[in-house]
């Protein structure tokens, strides 16, 4: 049997586990032509509503969200689906993709999950914030990650095809967006979904996989409270990539600190920013320019979370900063990168997203992205941004301490 | 939880903003820039005008280049100036370089395209000059503060 047949034949067999039933004529029933469309509802067939992320348009159009006067006070209560609107102004006749699935026919137990072409753009469950563990897949030193749900976690194991066809557990947390394999069995069998593992709690501290990542020395040891203070005064003030408080909170341990290794490899960075911006201490400079370079581990790269991609943004500007630019340039390569894969790049409900967590992660998103495309034109190369596919607010304008949004320094992980 | 109201203020985060809503105005620009044949001069003043202008036009009061900015976010007013200028002097550079190397003569087509673009780029080069020395001369020198202005 190739493997092509294989995976064809995994395929079929999670489909019939999907609990769809077979519909009376075919799926075309359910997703008719084009052209049935029009004709149906007196509709042009270029006319049908088409999922935001297929509508989206190429860079320019997101511009005019920025600053016009007195334009957006509040972040409307589904800013993709109003800035689609401001993009795309309702033509007439355009005909609801929902109201097409609800007149054919429609599976009772699929009904409510693709009734809406967001429900293939957003996750059933960000709690996770899409971050993912690919750390013990490969390798034979790292203990398998412990497992609440084994059955289910067995057949996602046996079914995995590198690709994000056929795994319905989203490989583990990370994004995948509406053209994916697993956003369609996601909405087909929301269930298997809902109960698929999230082993990348693994990642926090004290679990077997952050003893297996290096720690090379204690962040108590070395990033002294002046550095930090240094950091925030200097750099922060320009680049907010961080909460403050927070971060300070991490660093104080008064709340936990997150991703295991990966926050000890962000808190050097912060006092290796931070010694470099008082400039004061050369000696120090350049020994946590060394260390925070030793932090660095390939293994990292086996991981997908909000507290790396700072890292690796912040390392990044770094570099660049101590006049190593090509290295700088590759690094962001990593943060983009990474940032797609926990979809820093979409803008998700508040019913799925809290706004503290989506406004983090659009600061997050932008500074990375003006850091990448300064560089990018400083260079004098490619502006690798995406032509599409992103609608990611830009960060509020908003002071944190009057806001609501400072509150949950308890919920950030 | 609902989202707060944005404030018409200066906050921590309205430079990441300006400088977002500039990198989104101009990658198109430079994505010209950056492929041959390079756009005329006639084709980059009309991008500059309908692109640039209107960004410049759209940065909040409280940001933009003539308002009372406190000492802590002076450096990032500062840097989204020079950002612009820069860009701009970048944008017509080659038409300056060009000149030197060959002037043209009248009666040549493009000619007072070219020349305008020759004074953009060196209106902007000198007004950035100018605008990184009342910087430096104005305010605390940080290291930081030094690596985007000397």
């Amino acid at each position: 049997m190739t493997a092509l047949e294989l995976r064809l034949e995994k395929a079929e067999f999670l489909l019939r586990q999907s609990q769809l039933p077979n519909p009376p004529h075919g799926y075309r029933t359910v997703a008719p032509t084009v052209e049935q469309l029009g004709a149906h509802y007196n509709a042009s067939p270029d006319s049908v509503a088409l999922p935001t992320e297929v509508l989206n348009p190429a860079m320019p159009q997101v511009a005019p969200l920025v600053y016009s006067s007195g334009e957006q006070t509040s972040v409307p209560e589904d800013a993709t689906l109003t800035r689609s609107t401001e993009r795309f102004p309702p033509e007439q006749g355009r005909v609801s993709a929902s109201l097409l699935l609800q007149d054919e026919y429609t599976p009772p137990n699929v009904h409510t999950s693709i009734e809406n072409a967001d429900d293939l753009e957003n996750p059933y469950d960000v709690s996770g914030d899409f971050e993912w563990d690919e750390s013990s897949a490969r390798s034979p030193t790292v203990a398998p990650l412990e497992r609440a749900g084994s059955e289910q976690s067995d057949e996602a194991e046996l079914i995995g095809d590198g690709m994000a066809t056929l795994a319905v557990d989203e490989s583990q947390g990370a994004y995948f967006g509406v053209a994916s394999g697993a956003a369609l069995l996601r909405a087909i069998d929301p269930v298997a979904a809902q109960h698929s593992p999230r082993p990348v709690r693994a990642l926090r501290a004290g679990t077997r996989v952050s003893s297996e990542l290096p720690m090379h020395l204690s962040s108590r040891r070395l990033v002294t409270n002046a550095l930090v203070d240094a950091y925030f005064r200097h750099y922060h003030i320009s680049y907010p990539i961080l909460h403050e408080p927070t971060f300070r909170a991490q660093y104080d341990e008064v709340v936990e600190r997150p991703s295991g290794p990966c926050w000890n490899f962000l808190a050097h960075l912060v006092a290796a920013i931070g010694a470099f911006t008082t400039g004061s201490d050369k000696a120090a400079d350049n020994a946590l320019f060394s260390e925070v370079k030793s932090l660095m581990n390939a293994t990292y790269l086996e991981h997908g979370n909000l507290t790396l991609v700072q890292a690796l943004v912040l390392m990044s500007n770094y570099l660049q900063k101590k006049n190593m630019p090509n290295s700088g340039y590759n690094y962001m390569g990593l943060a983009t990168r990474m940032a797609m894969g926990i979809g820093l790049h979409k803008e998700f409900r508040k019913d799925n997203t809290p706004p503290f967590k989506m406004e983090i992660r659009r600061r997050v998103w932008w500074i990375m992205t003006v850091f990448d495309i300064g560089a990018e034109i400083t260079f004098g190369r490619p502006v690798l941004m995406p032509a599409g596919g992103f609608e990611v607010a830009l960060p509020m304008n908003i002071h944190d301490w009057v806001s609501d949004l400072l509150q949950p320094v308890v919920a950030c992980r | 939880m609902e989202y707060p109201s944005e404030s018409p203020e200066l906050t921590l985060y309205t430079s990441i903003r300006a400088y977002a809503s500039f990198y989104l105005a101009v990658v198109p620009i430079y994505a010209r820039m950056a492929t041959k044949p390079y756009p005329s001069a006639d084709d980059l003043i009309t991008l500059d005008d309908t692109i640039i202008t209107p960004w410049l036009a759209s940065i909040p009061p409280c940001f933009a280049d003539s308002a009372e900015i406190p000492p802590k976010h002076r450096l990032s007013h500062s840097v989204l100036q020079w950002k612009y200028r820069h860009f701009k002097t970048l944008m017509y550079r080659p038409f300056v370089v060009k000149g030197m190397l060959q002037p043209q003569q009248a009666g040549v087509p493009d000619l007072a395209q070219s020349r305008l673009a020759q004074q953009r780029c060196q209106h902007e080069a000198q007004a950035s000059i100018e605008a990184i020395e009342d910087f430096w001369n104005n305010n605390d020198r940080t290291r930081l503060g030094a690596w985007y202005a000397l």
